[in-house]
Parts: structure tokens; sequence; C-alpha cells
């Protein structure tokens, strides 16, 4: 086969096994260092106050988990994301800063799958300190 | 024209400042969505342009207030654009702003999120800000090696994201089969950065916006970077080639020699599978020319090229400054919810 022929075939073919690859199922929320602009909906802001149930600590993103009472009076776990642990270390928030049992209020932006996910842009939390991206609160000095 | 001229020259004073304060200013300032003014942006301007003449005026924003202010702004309609990099902040636009001859206009200037949607701690622009700020900017002479040659060793934040010689992000031509490849990774929507999938993130460390540290000794150097697995790179300076045994690798393989005070560092035998520049094949060779002008700065022109898979070589420069009290943390890519590796959307041509 000559060589540009071949190149061309290879080029096909790497196509149509990409075709195949893609058309698998690949869940945009199973991506471990997404954005967050595709998992969240910036126009479905959430204010949630719970009780601090679990905090994982874990790059590339941590996690942590509070009970919210609904109007039902049932108690729904939400699941609320972060940043890396490495960038909030240097902002002085460890993985002791959230309680567990602490109650907190967190704002954020809904998932987009409806679930009960949202990601955490400030923390309010019980001693009054408030935790959140931007200017506003560096969290001190981001040693 | 001629007249025109002559009769401004011999205009009075007063006549000439009246003509002059026709002309409007435009201050601001910006402020996040929680309403405190936004700092730490580094060479962002406010950009005013004219609707009917399409004359573009702009100003700095200052890093530490957030403020602007545009002077010499004949009145008229404008378009008012502040283009925030990435990921804190979103760009913003403001459409049909009204200038009235000698206005002196104070905006305040709400930005939103930008793509990471404000989530705390995850805009490395702002970490890379605060370091810069605590650091200040060191000035000196450049450390040497006992050799002479210029020492690179410290650790290092990028002023900002490796751009072309045009100021816009460099990105190659493709060739019909890349860009086929790019069009379908479009149309599904899914990120091919394995970054996103807890793999390396780029085939040149260098470009990645996380802190980066190089340790130097005659034979060679390490560079630690954050934020990307591997996290290592070794760039040999004793004079070896390129190795006769090797498997395609996510950061190839780099060897440096001096060319004077300049470290002109290439790296070959790249996987097909590392993003940053796009689509590419192991074809993909990077030249990097690293110098130390003084004790506070590091320069770095980038070429890439790829014979097979792109139209002609990109070019890119990047500028760092030395934060010799910050260091790099150990980076591991956990990943809570299931394994991802296997659903990464391009993993190289079979």
């Amino acid at each position: 086969m000559p060589m540009k022929t071949m190149e061309r075939a290879r080029g096909i073919l790497a196509v149509l096994v990409l075709s195949g690859v893609l058309s698998g199922a690949i869940a945009p929320g199973a991506i471990a260092h997404h954005s967050f602009a595709a998992e969240y909906d910036i126009n479905s802001p959430v204010t949630l106050t719970g009780t601090v149930t679990k905090v994982a600590w874990t790059n590339p993103h941590a996690f942590f988990y509070i009970d919210v009472e609904d109007e039902q009076g049932n108690v729904v776990n939400w699941e609320l994301e972060l940043g890396s642990p490495n960038m909030l270390i240097r902002y002085r928030f460890t993985r002791d800063t959230l309680q567990l049992g602490e109650i907190v209020t967190v704002e954020g932006f809904l998932a987009r799958d409806g679930s009960n996910l949202a990601n955490a842009r400030t923390i309010h939390l019980a001693d009054g300190r408030v935790l959140s991206a931007g200017s506003s609160a560096r969290l001190g000095d981001t040693r | 024209m001629r007249l025109t001229r002559i009769a401004l020259a011999l205009a009075p004073a007063w006549m000439v400042s009246s003509l002059f304060a026709q002309e409007a200013t435009v201050t601001g300032q910006l402020f996040d969505p929680n309403g405190e003014p936004i700092t730490g942006l580094l060479n962002v301007s406010a950009q005013l342009t004219n609707v009917d003449t399409q004359q573009d005026f702009e100003a700095l924003i200052s890093t530490l207030t957030g403020e602007f202010s545009i002077t010499d702004v004949p009145p008229g309609t404008y378009n008012m654009t502040i283009p925030i990099p990435c990921c804190l902040y979103g760009r913003y636009r403001e459409a049909d702003i009204s200038i009235e001859p000698g206005q002196t206009l104070q905006l305040d200037v709400a930005v939103n999120w930008g793509m990471n949607l404000g989530t705390i701690a995850d805009d490395p622009g702002t970490l890379g800000a605060d370091m810069r700020s605590r650091a200040g900017r060191l000035s000196g002479p450049t450390p040497r090696m006992p050799d002479g040659k210029p020492d690179l060793s410290g650790v290092w934040s990028w002023l900002a994201r490796p751009t072309g010689s045009d100021g816009a992000p460099a990105r190659p031509v493709l060739k019909p089969w890349a860009a086929e490849i790019a069009r379908q990774l479009r149309e599904l929507n899914v990120d091919m950065n394995a970054g996103a999938y807890c793999l390396p993130q780029s085939a040149i460390p260098t470009t990645i916006a996380y802190p980066t540290k190089f340790a130097q000794t005659a034979s060679v150097i390490v560079q630690l970077t954050e934020w990307s697995i591997a996290g290592v790179r070794q760039i040999f300076l004793d004079g070896r080639g390129f190795p006769e045994y090797w498997n395609p690798s996510w950061l190839g393989h780099s060897t440096g020699t001096w060319e004077g005070d300049t470290l002109v560092v290439e790296t070959v035998g790249f996987n097909e599978i590392t993003p940053m520049l796009g689509v590419h094949s192991e074809q993909l060779r990077v030249v990097e020319r690293f110098s130390r002008p003084d004790y506070g700065r590091l320069e770095v022109e980038i070429m890439a090229e790829d014979p097979e898979a792109w139209e002609g070589p990109v070019r890119m420069t990047m500028e760092a400054a030395l934060v010799p009290d910050e260091e790099i943390l150990e980076w591991v890519c956990e990943n809570l919810k299931e394994p991802v590796h296997d659903q990464v959307p391009w993993r190289g041509r079979p």
C-alpha cells in the first residue's frame, strides 16, 4: 500500500475506532477533574443548611456531606463539592475545618442531573466564619 | 485639513482646552458576585470599543483594587469588554454604553463567576497571584552554577497562560485526520483533556498553570509540577541522546544543551494521547528555550511541531516569577466515584 494511502487508511481506521470508543457511555459526572460549569447549573443557585455528616478529603476535588431537613421533615443527605485539598490547605482550610455534627449553611449551584449535589462557593461555619471563593474570602493567608 | 490645523494652532488656549474637554473619562471598579472588589487580576484591561468608529480605548485594571480609569474617550456609544482569563471569573461584556461630552462616568462592574462557578479553592490563577504578591518582584543578578551556566533552580509561578506572538492562545492547524478527530470530540461535547480523567494534563509540564520547581545539577534538571501526573520530568544535560529502546510516553524524553545563557531543551518520544495543544501524533517534537534574565524572572520560548498531525509549528512564550517561599505539594489524582481511566475518549490511534 502506498504510504499516502496507508496513512489515510490509518486515519480513517482511527476515526472509526474513536467513534467506537466515543459511542460508549461517557457520563460527564464520572469525570474526576471536570469543569464545574459542565456539571452544575449557574442558573440554579441553592442555599442549604444542615449538619455535616462526612468530609472526603481527596484530590482532585474534596467533598463534604450534610443532612438537610426538607419542608416535610424528611432528612436528605446532600453532597457538596470543593476545589482541591492542595489548594484548600494553602487557604488554611484543612480536613478538620468542617467538624462532623457542625451545622453549616452552604451556597452553591445545583447539579444539572437533578441529584442532591451542588458545588460549594460559600460556607457559613457555626462559629461565624465565612469561607468562599474570590477576593472576598481568601481564607486568610494562602500559605 | 491644513486650514483646520492652522486654526487650531492660532486658537486661544481656552478654546483648545474646551475642545479637549469634550472627551470623557470612564472609571470603574470590578466586583465579584459576593459584592467584594476583585483583586489579583494581572495584565487585564477594561476595553471600550466605539460602536460607530470601532476605535478602541483601554486601561489596565489595578491588581490591588480592581479599579480602572479610561481617559480621553470621545463621546459616543460604546461596547465594553473585560477579558478576564479562566476560571474563577467570567469575561465581562456590556453593550451600548452612552458616553456624553466631557462626562466622567463611574461604573460598578458586576462580574459573574467563571467556568468553575465560584467553587472554593479551584482557581490556580488566584493562587498564583497570591504567591507572587507575597514574594514581590525579586531582582538581582542571575544565579550561576560553578561552571558559570545560569542556575534555573527555584519555585516559579507563571505570570500568564502561554500565548502566541499575537497574544492569543497558540493553537496548531490540524491536518485532516487530526481535525476529524477533534471535530468528533467537539460534537460529543466531551473533554479530551486526559487530566479530566486523572491522567497527565499536558505534554509540556511548563505550560501547566500551577507552580513548578526546577532543581538543577550539572548533569540534570529535575522539574516538579503540581496538579499533573507524572509531576516529575528529567531534563538531561550530560550529552546523552535519545534512547535506543523507548516506550512512547506522556512527557517524552528531554535533553538540554546550552546556547550561551539559554538552555535549549528538546523533547521527543511522546505518546499520542497527552493533551494541551490538541490532537497530535507520536511525531510531536517540542523545543523549549529557558533563560533567567535576573534573579526573579524565568522566560520560556516554546516551539512545538508535529509533521504528521499539524500543518506547521506552534510558538508560545511564557514568563514566570520566582516565589522562593512556596513549595510543591504531592499530587495524586484520586477519584471518589468510579474508575474513569478507561473512559478517556481519545486514546490515540491503534
